[in-house]
C-alpha cells in the first residue's frame, strides 16, 4: 500500500494537483497510522504540497472549498473567511436508486449503476446549474471522489460570499424540497388538465414538471420525485468544507480522486479511468463469499466465479480489491 | 396620484431606519410628534382599530418630519424592550406596506413599476420591471441574498420563473417579498436597539408612552395579534438551540434538559407560552395539557412564580446539551450571549453569523419529504 501511495505521488505531475487560489485555501491530512487528521496546512505552490504528500504520504488528502486570508491559523475564527465554492456531492450513499442494492451496499457499483450517478451529474449541470441558475461550463469542475460517486465544484466570483442561507436555497431547489407540491396540486386540480400548458409554462421548476409529466404520462408528485437531485445538503452548505483535493489518492479505494472534463463525464469509467497505472503486479487470495452480481475493475471481471481463488492482478486492481475486502493479499507458501 | 406623492406613503425611503438609541434618551425637537407616533404605534401593533397607513400622514408637508414620525413610533415600541411586541409591530408594519403596493398596482398602472422598484431597493431588493412580461426581474444572485423570505412558499425558487440566472416574478409576488424582506431587517433593526435600549436611562416621555404600550398589549395579548410564528432572527439562535429545535420537529424524542434549555431560552426572547408550546407540538410524547402546566411554571406563570433562567454554557456542556464546540461557541458562556453577538455580527455584515456547526443542523429549516417510488 505505502509504495503505491509512493510511488503515485512520486510520478505525479504537480501540475494535476492544481486548484485555483492553492495559497489561500486550509488543507488536511489523514496520516497513514492515525486516525486523528492533521489541519490547518497551507502550501505556497504545488510543488511544496507534492513534496509534502511524498513524504508522508498520507491515507486522504483534503483541501477547503473555502479560501482565507491566513488558512493556516489554527482556529476557524481567526483564519479571515474570504468565500467559499459551492460543492454538490452526488454519493450513491445518498441516491434513492441504491438503496437496498447488495452490490452498492458492499461499496461496490456495476457500471449501471455508475452511469445513473453521471446521468444524475448530467442533469445537475445541464437542467439545473447551467440552464437555471445560469453558469457558465467553465465555472463548474467535476471530479470523481475516489470512492463512490462526483463532486461538482460551481467557482463563480459573485457566489463565493454567499452565506449558508442563501446556499441552503440553492439545495432546496435542487432537491425540491422548497417546491410546494400541495398547492401546486390544488392549483391544478383546479385548472383542469386543458391549463397544465398555462399554470406550469413558466421556465424552471415549472416547464421541467410539465415536462416530464407529458414524457412519462406520470402524476405530478412521481414528476417531482424522478425530477429532485439527491445532493449532500451537508456538503452544499458547509462554509469551511475539506473536500478530497483533485488527483490525491483515496485510500478506502486507492483509486485518484480525478477531475473528469464535463464533454467525457458520460465515458468517464472510475474502476478503469482511475486506477492507478502501473506495471506492478499482485497476487490476491478472493474471499469465498463474493456478493452477487457483476462488475468490472480494469480487466478484471469481478463475478462470484472468481470466489477462493489466487489470481494474479495489476497492484492498482489488487488494493482495490484488498480495501473493498473482496480479496486478501495472497501468501507465498514456501 | 402622482408617483412622487405616492412614494410619500412609505416613509423609510426618507429614513436610514430606526431612530439613533440616543435620541431616546431626549427627545428634544422630537417630542411635539410623540402624541401622534404614540397613535401611530398603536396601529402597528394592531391596538387601533384602523388599520393601514394614517390618512392624516397626507398633511405631512414636510418628509423629513413623517420619517421621523414613523421611527418614533417604532422607538416607542423598541423602548417596551419587548420582543413580541417588535415582531408584532414589524408584521404590522409590513403587512401596510404590501397592502399599499397592491392598491398602487390597481390605481396606477402605469406608474406602479416604479414605485416598487424604488420601495424594493429601500428594502434591499435590487429589481427591473419587463413591460412585455409584465413581471420584475431580478438576478439570481440578487434573490439569493434576500433574508426573511422564508415561510412563504410563493416566494420559494421553485414556485418562480427561473432561466439563465434570471429570477422572473409578477407584480403581487415582488409586493410579497418586499414586505417580508422588510418586516425582517426591521425585526433586526430594533431587535438589536432594544438590547441596547435596556441600559439606557430613556426620555420620561419615552418611557411614558412605552409603559402604555406594553400595558395595552399586555391586556390584550391572547387576542388575535396576527404575528409571525417565527422569528426572522431565528438562524441566529445559538447552535444548541436550534438543534434541538430541529430535532423536535423531526419527531425525536428529545432529552429533558434540552427542551428546558429551549423552552426557557424562547421565553427569554418573550416568546408567548402558545409560540413556545408550537415549537414542542411535533414531539412524539406531546400532551398539551402537560406541557402547558410545564411551559407556564418555566415562564413564571404557575407553581413556583418565578421565572426560570437560561442554563449557562458550562452546565449545558456538562449535561451533554451543547452541541458546538467551534468558532463563538470555543470560549462562550452563555446561550443569550451567543444570540446578541450574533445579531450584531449579522448587522454588521458577517455572513459568518449564526453559522457555527452548521454543517450537523443543515436540515433544520427542510425535514427530508417522504419520497414516493420515481417514474416509470
Ligand atoms: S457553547 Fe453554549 S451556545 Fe454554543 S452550543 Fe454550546 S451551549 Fe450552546
Amino acid at each position: 500500500m505505502l509504495d503505491h501511495f509512493r510511488d503515485y505521488y512520486t510520478s505525479l505531475d504537480p501540475d494535476a494537483l492544481f486548484v485555483p487560489d492553492l495559497q489561500k485555501r486550509e488543507f488536511g491530512f489523514m496520516p497513514r497510522e492515525r486516525r486523528e487528521m492533521i489541519r490547518h496546512m497551507a502550501f505556497r505552490d504545488l510543488g511544496a504540497l507534492k513534496s509534502y504528500l511524498i513524504s508522508l504520504p498520507p491515507s486522504h488528502v483534503y483541501s477547503s472549498t473555502a479560501l482565507y486570508e491566513r488558512p493556516s491559523a489554527p482556529d476557524m475564527n481567526s483564519k479571515g473567511w474570504l468565500g467559499s465554492e459551492i460543492v454538490f456531492e452526488f454519493d450513491a450513499d445518498h441516491m434513492r436508486e441504491f438503496k437496498g442494492d447488495a452490490l452498492a451496499k458492499s461499496g461496490i457499483l456495476t457500471e449501471e449503476a455508475w452511469n445513473a450517478i453521471k446521468k444524475r451529474t448530467v442533469e445537475l449541470i445541464d437542467d439545473f446549474l447551467i440552464q437555471d441558475f445560469g453558469i457558465s461550463s467553465s465555472e463548474i469542475k467535476i471530479t470523481f471522489s475516489g470512492n463512490r460517486g462526483f463532486h461538482v465544484r460551481v467557482r463563480r466570483q459573485e457566489f463565493l460570499g454567499l452565506d449558508q442561507e442563501a446556499r441552503r436555497r440553492l439545495v432546496s431547489y435542487l432537491n425540491a424540497s422548497d417546491l410546494d407540491v400541495n398547492g401546486l396540486q390544488n392549483l391544478l386540480g383546479k385548472a383542469k388538465k386543458r391549463s397544465l400548458e398555462v399554470v406550469l409554462s413558466q421556465p424552471g421548476w415549472m416547464s421541467k414538471i410539465r415536462r416530464q409529466m407529458r414524457e412519462k404520462n406520470c402524476s405530478l408528485q412521481e414528476a417531482v420525485d424522478a425530477l429532485a437531485l439527491d445532493v449532500d445538503e451537508n456538503v452544499a452548505l458547509d462554509l469551511h468544507r475539506l473536500i478530497r483535493h483533485p488527483s490525491s489518492l483515496h485510500a478506502g479505494t486507492g483509486l485518484v480522486v480525478k477531475p473528469v472534463a464535463l464533454e467525457s463525464l458520460s465515458s468517464f469509467m472510475p474502476y478503469q479511468d482511475a486506477l492507478v497505472q502501473s506495471s506492478t503486479e499482485l497476487r490476491v487470495n478472493m474471499i469465498d463469499l463474493l456478493p452477487s452480481g457483476q462488475f468490472r475493475v480494469g480487466d478484471l471481471e469481478v463475478s462470484k466465479t472468481l470466489a477462493g481463488r489466487v489470481i494474479r492482478v495489476q497492484r492498482s486492481v489488487g488494493i482495490f480489491l484488498i480495501l473493498k475486502g473482496l480479496a486478501r493479499p495472497a501468501v507465498r507458501v514456501p | 396620484m402622482s408617483t412622487a406623492e405616492a412614494l410619500k406613503k412609505y416613509p423609510f425611503l426618507f429614513t436610514q431606519g430606526a431612530l439613533p438609541a440616543g435620541s431616546l434618551t431626549n427627545l428634544g425637537e422630537l417630542r411635539p410628534l410623540l402624541p401622534k407616533a404614540l397613535a401611530r404605534s398603536r396601529q402597528l401593533l394592531g391596538l387601533s382599530l384602523r388599520r393601514g397607513l394614517d390618512p392624516s400622514q397626507r398633511k405631512y408637508s414636510d418628509e423629513r418630519e413623517m420619517a421621523a414620525l414613523h421611527a418614533l413610533a417604532f422607538a416607542l415600541v423598541t423602548a417596551t424592550g419587548n420582543r413580541r411586541m417588535i415582531r408584532a409591530a414589524s408584521w404590522g408594519f409590513s403587512k401596510e406596506v404590501e397592502l399599499s403596493l397592491m392598491s398602487d398596482a390597481l390605481h396606477n398602472p402605469r406608474g406602479f413599476p416604479e414605485i416598487y422598484i424604488r420601495v424594493g431597493k429601500a428594502a434591499g431588493i435590487e429589481a427591473a420591471f419587463n413591460w412585455i412580461t409584465q413581471r420584475f426581474e431580478m438576478s439570481l444572485l440578487s434573490y439569493l441574498v434576500l433574508r426573511g423570505i422564508e415561510g412563504d412558499p410563493k416566494l420559494m425558487l421553485p414556485q418562480l420563473s427561473l432561466a439563465g440566472g434570471k429570477v422572473a416574478v409578477p407584480p403581487n409576488v415582488f409586493a410579497a417579498m418586499v414586505s417580508r424582506v422588510l418586516r425582517y431587517s426591521l425585526t433586526m433593526k430594533l431587535e438589536l436597539q432594544a438590547n441596547e435600549l435596556r441600559r439606557a436611562e430613556l426620555d420620561p416621555d419615552v418611557k411614558a408612552g412605552a409603559e402604555t404600550l406594553a400595558s395595552e398589549f399586555s391586556r390584550r395579548k391572547g387576542e388575535e395579534v396576527d404575528i409571525q410564528t417565527l422569528s426572522p432572527v431565528e438562524s441566529l439562535f445559538p447552535p444548541c438551540v436550534k438543534f434541538w429545535v430541529s430535532e423536535m420537529r423531526r419527531g425525536v424524542n428529545v432529552p429533558h434538559q434540552a427542551r428546558f434549555l429551549v423552552a426557557t431560552f424562547l421565553l427569554h426572547l418573550d416568546y408567548s407560552v402558545d409560540e413556545v408550546l408550537r415549537f414542542f407540538s411535533t414531539t412524539p410524547d406531546y400532551d398539551e395539557g402537560i406541557a402547558r402546566y410545564q411551559v407556564e411554571d418555566l415562564a413564571g406563570e404557575k407553581g413556583s412564580g418565578k421565572k426560570y433562567a437560561v442554563p449557562r454554557c458550562d452546565t449545558l456542556r456538562t449535561l451533554g446539551a451543547c452541541t458546538c464546540r467551534e468558532g463563538l461557541c470555543v470560549h462562550m458562556t452563555h446561550p443569550l450571549l451567543y444570540y446578541r453577538l450574533s445579531i450584531e455580527r449579522k448587522l454588521n455584515g458577517d455572513k459568518l453569523a449564526g453559522s457555527e456547526c452548521a454543517g450537523s443542523l443543515s436540515r433544520l429549516l427542510h425535514l427530508a419529504r417522504p419520497r414516493r417510488p420515481v417514474c416509470p
